[in-house]
């Protein structure tokens, strides 16, 4: 149980120094920047208390954006997404037995599972982030292209890192 | 009350969701520029838009009041524009050829102008109220005439107000005579037409045909002799078989009557005098 505890919180802080060291720096032709916290919030467990899984997305975007000096843009998104994501797991994971405990894997669900679990929840944290970063519709294209972009990339590092976890 | 605390359980994640949200939301708009501006600006159109509701409400519960104030007003210009109409009326009134004729004839006398408050026409025994009264000048026995002819004589005074007696009153009796001629009698109305009267009285050798005028005979001290008072329309015997009696169309109309002329003769007094003189000798 407190390895599991310990995974977290280094998971927690390595995603953290990555998003804001490495991928906050990364625009791809310009508007595709990988959002890799989503990946902290789509390895959370099916049993996580939700109220607690909610304030550990708030956190950990709230540290993004003090980072990013624009509090509270991700903080609102990644907590939206912690609300909707185990929601979404329960409906596309179904355990063999009710009370089974598992964490999200491509090893566990299977890759075509997980990547489309993954999809979603990056999906909706991309999408309300960048609706709040941009707060108009006046722009339509360059919203579109940079919500599009940015999922493409941060689903295609999931891939990767899942790649390499699948390999372990 | 357990059932409120499951309640509160059972959704409690959905209240952390709306308190880290409204965290969020709070700082989103405090620490940054661009959404607090669109934010702001978003708020005070909304605020502007309640206002706006606000003050239409309050208009709306004022329309009473308004609506009064205006019905007064407009009551109040409703006056005045009647006034300023019959300034106007008078300035731009062209005299008639009878009505010239009567101002000519009554220059030599004073003459104080009223107006018909009220004016009976139908009942067997019409009266008129005009707007002078003894405060003006008027005394009872003055004549009145218009601009069609001589209307009546002034019954009774009041400080600010007159009854006449119009010529339109069984009781009405004014001494007139054929134009051109001195045969004289007493106009008087049968209480039919109010275009029609008749004189009676004249002697069956007068000369009187159709169309002729009758004016006043200035006998009576009430009215100075010559005032048009209509036309003969036909002749006919008097009921003894004595005398002529005489159509008269009357030259005033007396449904449309509005403004009038009281003339005070300044020698009635004198007259009057002199026939009391009469009374008391005899």
């Amino acid at each position: 149980m407190s390895t599991k505890i310990l995974y977290r919180i280094a998971l927690f802080v390595v995603l953290l120094l990555l998003q804001i060291l490495v991928f906050n720096h990364i625009h791809l032709l310009g508007f595709a920047t990988p959002l890799m916290v989503v990946y902290y919030l789509v390895l959370a467990p099916n049993d996580e208390d939700r109220s607690l899984l909610m304030l550990q997305c708030f956190l950990l975007g709230l540290a993004m954006d003090i980072s990013t000096s624009t509090p509270g843009m991700a903080a609102a998104a990644l907590t939206l997404s912690g609300l909707v994501a185990p929601r979404l797991l329960s409906l596309i994971a179904t355990p063999d037995r009710p009370d089974d405990t598992f964490t999200p894997s491509a090893r566990e669900m299977g890759w075509g599972s997980f990547m489309f679990y993954a999809s979603v929840v990056t999906l909706v944290f991309v999408v309300s982030y960048y609706l709040i970063a941009w707060f108009t519709f006046s722009q339509m294209h360059s919203l579109l292209l940079n919500i599009a972009g940015s999922t493409l990339l941060t689903l295609m590092l999931i891939a990767v890192f899942e790649r390499v976890h699948y390999r372990l | 009350m357990q059932q409120l605390f499951d309640f509160l359980r059972r959704w409690n994640y959905l209240f952390l969701f709306v308190v880290l949200e409204a965290v969020s939301g709070v700082l989103l708009f405090r620490f940054n520029h661009y959404q607090g501006s669109v934010f702001l600006s978003a708020a005070n159109g909304v605020n502007a838009g309640i206002g706006s509701m606000y003050a239409d409400m309050e208009a709306f519960f004022h329309l009473r009041e308004n609506n009064s104030s205006l019905t007064s007003e407009n009551l109040r210009l409703a006056r005045e524009n009647e006034i300023l109409r019959r300034t106007l009326a008078e300035y731009r009134h062209e005299p008639t050829g009878t009505e010239r004729r009567m101002l000519e004839r009554l220059a030599q006398f004073d003459q104080i102008p009223a107006t018909v408050v009220s004016n009976d026409i139908y009942t067997a025994h019409n009266y008129i109220v005009i707007d002078r009264g003894t405060q003006d000048g008027v005394r009872p026995e003055m004549g009145v005439v218009g601009g069609g002819g001589v209307v009546g004589i002034v019954y009774l005074c009041g400080p600010h107000h007159s009854l006449v007696m119009p010529l339109i009153n069984p009781k009405s009796s004014i001494s007139c005579r054929v134009r051109g001629q001195e045969y004289f009698g007493y106009l008087q109305w049968d209480g039919q037409s109010t275009h029609h009267a008749y004189l009676d009285d004249i002697p069956r050798y007068a000369k009187v045909k159709a169309g002729m005028s009758i004016e006043t005979s200035g006998y009576s001290a009430v009215f100075p002799p010559g005032l048009f008072v209509g036309r003969v329309t036909d002749v006919s015997n008097s009921a003894d078989g004595q005398s002529y009696r005489l159509h008269v169309n009357l030259g005033t109309n007396f449904a449309a009557l509005r403004n009038v002329i009281v003339i005070t003769t300044p020698y009635k007094a004198e007259i009057d005098t002199l026939r009391a003189h009469i009374k008391t000798t005899d």
